[in-house]
């Protein structure tokens, strides 16, 4: 059948399609996707505005260390000065000292917060400058290629301040005091970078003196104190600061027990290491303090492990076993001093092992079994200071 | 006096008795480890070889590892901040007798060509205190350390030549390479399309699937007489749990049958460990010594399925199932997990170093499907979580 | 009900207004966006961009006299002047009315005994050398990692700025400008233009010393100083980067201080039993060659290692054969 006019549906004209009503939804989303595009261009203006030409985009956290200005560093504009910046820093806990004694020792104080100033009161020094604070995202604006290290230690942060020495003509003594998440990574640290030819300090266990500075560890702080010169009156402030500073920040050995029971005598500091597991290879061997001493002309290991009692007591059995293995010789040795004690023989070397109240310790790898005998004996008997 | 008693005591035992203080005679082991040869060399050495890398090296540690029955020892120049071949050293000077029993082998990082190896084998024979290496390695190739060039290196004619003149010179017997690079598959194919590089050390799980481009790379090099030598085999397996009832009636401990699963491969010569301490020193070697034939394909799968279970967070074993996703992405997944492998399962503080030596490009996971990637993986790696821990460790 | 819309036309006008508004918003938002676009903003100072160039300093070859020298004594005015005579003398590179601008190596607040900066006998040496020439100014300038008047206060380099009357240049925020390097990675980078502003001959001087991110900084590393920025990124490339300073600067001469030498934990070292006293001072046309034999005979250590020495050599910038060069060898 033919399409008939009445059939045929009229054609559509768009052009004459005019929409006099808007539905309210419709409108209020118009309204919103232009203010969308008007906070948007704004912001986009804001952060043109703010650019860093020197932003390498590509690399944001390469830029980690310089996203965020150091407190107290003065900037890079000649004179400017803490004051013109606003930045006033008050006193806390001080401790008034002369130079030639170390004062009362301050009540425990905590490890420096954010923020808080490098403060002493000693007789012949006065600050160069502002303390300077540094976090782990800062650290290489300070110390440049040394940051990966301390980093590797979990490094927390670094306050540092300059102190000028009143009467040298321009010598001075800086003091930083890097701050570890835990006794054992200071400890870490500080070894790491330990000079062998240092002098032993009679007030850090964890420390010695160099020519020019005076370097510890005191609880979760490694502390380093570097002289401008070698001229007497720099050094012995130095020294003073040092006792000062060792004074107040707070003891703290958690998890260094056994660091505590290797003796002092015959030490030779640059040996003393530690291992938190699989010590020499064994299994039983945790966090282990290690050093070697130097006893009656022979340089003998010695190693020290602070467990639970049965723990120290199953290590040593065990050590004692593998002994007796491929050929070892053991020797069991009378119990002395609470303690005891087995001798044994691998390959040539000698080791005499000893337990004692959750103490495992003794001589390995010595050539002579007579002066590892004897210096263990004397260890125990509290001769070996 | 509190101690005299003791002093008496220990004095006794300490009355000179000149045949108890003297060393007993070199202990007695239990036999060399079984061996497998080496490509075409021919030459045969232990199946389990150690690596010089950890914490509780030192000559003593080697005593043990020769009474054990291990007769190759791998080092390399940067091994525990040069120590390493310096233990070596030490070692051989007290037991000269032994080196020629002894498999040697170093590793150096020729930076700027092949060349340098004529002059860096000098200094490697000095610390390892020896007159000759049985096997010398350009160490970790890879394009990010030794440029795209180095894809070429194992057909160069430049590398033929040193190799050769390293060889006559008689003071190394083997020469090649070490890989746990994403491009691994290329350097293979390199080296069996060159035919002359003696040996390859290179990352290698024992799960990839049969007729893939890593067991094709594989079948070339092992064709054209070419020795390889697993490492990182251990990779994901900290978590695994110690015992299985399957691996319980083939006598094995689940460590152990991942070893097992490696030497199913006859292709593979011998697997570098590193090796702890003395309890994995016992484990692996009585491995070695246990092996008789291939794991099941079951056995096979079966490990594999429990290394899944077991890693929530699963690291990636760098398997080449997601090359295709490499060739589009510079995400460089299998660095990232690395690093974060090192830093979590060895405690190893430079992972960061690594980490961090990534050109940033590399490390920007923004833009990649690491869910999807997840799903395709044959691990089911944790991609997500990995990057977001590599973040947190190291950025 | 009303039909919500109802047909009606359109006028050809009414369209065409309508249509021209439409393309004149789209086309403004085109021009706005394409003003404000900075298409080499997203890695500034690592593609191409014009800046300032920086002249080379450096002299014509002499044919007849090295090119490098190597002096060894235990004080730093004598052996510098002995380095200098083997050189033929500091009037060969300065003459009357010379503006000279000498960079050392301040970049940290360290005493000088630890070695980590440059030594201000090492200074007062070089620049009483200068006016003794015929300089008429001394410049000396360097943009530490540390705070710079710190720096320069506690590696006693302001003491002899005072005392010798050298202008002392602090880098200030407008003192900078970007220069055009077009090097390997660096393509562009804010630098230290103020000290350059009158200088006619440029002298580094650098101690010698370990780093513990690229090896060591001698007098190629030196330069860093003399840039801008964010620099901490630099070390994701350092090598590239320092043999990029070779390209950059084309000094009058360059002077490495090897008197005594932080062995280990540079940069910054920290303690004097990292120091060694090696004696010796290397004054040289090439930086590349004064590097070279600084870091095999100061440092004593393996070349082959210092991978931008062999980038600097491969670049053409330099020469690390530093016995295939004219060198004379003095006591002090």
């Amino acid at each position: 059948m033919a399409a008939t006019a009445e059939n045929k549906t009229p054609p559509r004209n768009r052009s004459q399609f005019i929409r006099t009503h808007i539905p309210r939804t419709e409108q209020f989303a118009a309204m919103l996707c232009i203010l969308l595009l008007a906070g948007i261009g704004l912001v986009i203006w804001q952060k043109g505005k703010n650019f860093d030409p020197h932003l390498y985009a590509l690399h944001p956290d390469a830029l980690k260390s310089t996203a965020e200005a150091v407190a107290g560093k003065t900037a890079t504009i000649r004179g400017e000065a803490a004051q013109a910046r606003g930045v006033v820093q008050t006193a806390t806990t001080a401790t008034t000292t002369t130079l030639d004694g170390y004062g009362e020792a301050s009540a425990a104080a905590k490890p420096a917060a954010k923020g808080e100033p490098l403060l002493m009161t000693l007789a012949g020094i006065k600050p160069m400058g502002d303390t300077e604070f540094y976090n782990a995202d800062t650290l290489y604006e300070k110390i440049n290629g040394r940051a990966p290290a301390y980093l590797g230690f979990n490094f927390q942060s670094l306050r540092c301040r300059a102190f000028e020495v009143v009467g040298t003509g321009g010598s001075y003594v800086d003091v930083y005091e890097y701050y570890f998440d835990t006794p054992v990574n200071a400890f870490g640290m500080f070894a790491l970078e330990r000079d062998p030819q240092g002098a032993a300090l009679d007030f850090a266990p964890d420390g010695y003196s160099g020519a020019m500075g005076y370097f510890f560890r005191q609880g979760a702080v490694y502390v380093q104190i570097i002289a401008s010169d070698m001229k007497e009156k720099t050094i012995a402030t130095a020294k003073s600061i040092a006792h000062v500073r060792a004074k107040a920040l707070p003891a703290d050995d958690t998890g260094l027990a056994a660091r505590r029971r290797l003796p002092a005598t015959g030490l030779d500091p640059a040996s003393v290491q530690f291992t938190a597991e699989n010590a020499l290879g064994q299994e039983f061997l945790k966090n282990v303090f290690q050093a070697t001493y130097n006893f009656g002309g022979k340089k003998l290991p010695f190693l020290v492990m602070v467990a639970a009692p049965d723990e120290a007591v199953a290590a040593w059995k065990a050590w004692s076993e593998f002994s007796g293995k491929f050929g070892g010789t053991i020797t069991p040795l009378p119990d002395a001093g609470g303690a005891k004690i087995f001798q044994a023989e691998n390959s040539g070397s000698w080791r005499v092992i000893f337990v004692r109240d959750g103490t495992l310790g003794g001589v390995f790898d010595a050539p002579d079994a007579a002066k590892a005998r004897e210096f263990v004996q004397q260890y125990l008997e509290g001769k070996i200071p | 006096m509190a101690f005299a008693g003791t002093s008496a005591a220990l004095a006794r035992v300490a009355a000179p008795q000149p045949a108890a203080e003297k060393p007993a005679p070199a202990p007695s082991s239990t036999g060399p480890l079984p061996t497998r040869k080496l490509g075409k060399s021919g030459r045969a050495v232990s199946m389990l070889n150690m690596g010089g890398m950890m914490a509780a090296m030192s000559p003593q540690y080697l005593d043990t590892a020769w009474a054990m029955g291990i007769r190759y020892f791998d080092t390399a120049d940067c091994y525990i901040g040069g120590k390493s071949e310096k233990i070596v050293g030490e070692w051989l000077a007290k037991y000269p007798e032994r080196r020629k029993e002894l498999f040697l082998t170093s590793k150096d990082h020729p930076k700027h060509g092949p060349k340098q190896l004529l002059e860096m084998i000098d200094r490697r024979l000095e610390a390892c205190g020896t007159e000759y290496l049985d096997a010398f390695y350009i160490h970790g190739i890879g394009p990010k350390g030794y440029g795209e060039d180095s894809l070429n290196w194992p057909k160069s004619d430049e590398f033929k030549r040193v190799a050769d003149q390293l060889k006559s010179s008689g003071k190394v017997k083997m020469v090649g390479f070490s890989c746990h690079d994403g491009r691994l598959n290329d350097y293979l194919a390199a080296a069996a399309e060159g035919g002359f590089v003696d040996i390859i050390m290179l990352q290698y799980r024992p799960f990839f699937k049969k007729g893939d481009a890593f067991d094709q790379a594989l079948s070339a090099c092992h064709d054209k007489g070419i020795a390889l030598v697993a490492m990182k085999t251990m990779r994901n397996t900290k978590d695994l749990p110690a015992r299985l009832p399957e691996f319980d009636k083939l006598g094995l401990t689940t460590h152990q049958a991942v070893l097992h699963a490696v030497w199913s491969d006859p292709r593979i010569s011998s697997i570098c460990n590193m090796i702890d301490n003395v309890v994995m020193m016992e484990t692996s070697t009585a491995a070695a010594r246990s092996y008789k034939k291939a794991l099941t394909t079951a056995h096979r799968e079966l490990l594999q399925q429990t290394i899944l279970a077991s890693n929530r967070h699963m690291f990636c074993p760098g398997c080449p199932a997601c090359d295709s996703f490499g060739a589009g992405s510079a995400l460089a997944l299998k660095d990232i997990s690395r690093a974060v492998t090192y830093y979590e399962q060895d405690g190893d503080l430079s992972a960061r170093e690594l980490y961090q030596s990534l050109p940033a490009l590399d490390r920007d996971a923004s833009g990649v499907d690491l869910a999807a990637l997840r799903e395709r993986c044959d691990y089911h790696v944790d991609y997500a979580s990995l990057v977001q821990r590599a973040e947190r460790y190291f950025a | 009900m009303k039909p919500e819309n109802e047909n009606s036309g359109v006028s050809r006008r009414e369209f065409i207004r309508r249509a021209g508004a439409t393309g004149a918003l789209i086309a403004g938002a085109a021009a706005a966006g394409y003003v404000l676009w900075q298409p080499k903003h997203f890695v500034p100072g690592f593609e191409a961009q014009k800046g300032l160039s920086l002249k080379s300093y450096a002299l014509e070859p002499a044919k007849l006299l090295p090119t490098m020298a190597i002096a060894h004594g235990a004080e730093h005015d004598k052996t510098i002047r002995a380095a200098l005579g083997a050189l033929g003398g500091m009037g060969r590179f300065i003459k009357n009315g010379d503006v000279v601008m000498i960079k050392p190596n301040v970049a940290f607040d360290r005493p000088p005994a630890l070695a980590a900066t440059t030594h201000p006998e090492a200074l007062r040496a070089v620049a009483k050398l200068c006016f003794e020439a015929g300089a008429a100014k001394v410049v000396i300038a360097d943009n530490p990692i540390n705070s710079p008047t710190g720096c320069f206060l506690k590696s006693g380099l302001t003491a002899v700025a005072d005392e010798l009357n050298l202008d002392l240049l602090y880098p200030e925020a407008n003192a900078f400008a970007p220069l055009e390097i077009n090097g390997e990675i660096l393509r562009h980078w804010t630098f230290f233009k103020s000290p350059f502003k009158r200088a006619t001959k440029v002298i580094g001087l650098a101690p010698c010393k370990d780093h513990n991110l690229c090896h060591s900084s001698m007098t190629m590393k030196n330069w860093y100083g003399l840039l801008g920025g964010r620099r901490n990124q630099f070390h994701q490339h350092i090598h590239s980067i320092v043999s990029d300073f070779a390209l950059m600067m084309k000094p009058t001469l360059v002077i490495l201080d090897g008197i005594n030498v932080l062995m280990h934990n540079g940069p910054t070292g920290g303690r004097l039993s990292d120091v060694k006293p090696m004696n010796t001072i290397v004054a040289g046309t090439d930086m590349v060659a004064v590097d070279s034999y600084g870091y095999a005979n100061l440092l004593e250590r393996d070349l082959a290692e210092l991978t931008y020495i062999h980038k600097a050599h491969d670049r053409g910038l330099g020469n690390k054969n530093w016995k295939d060069a004219f060198y004379k060898e003095v006591p002090a």
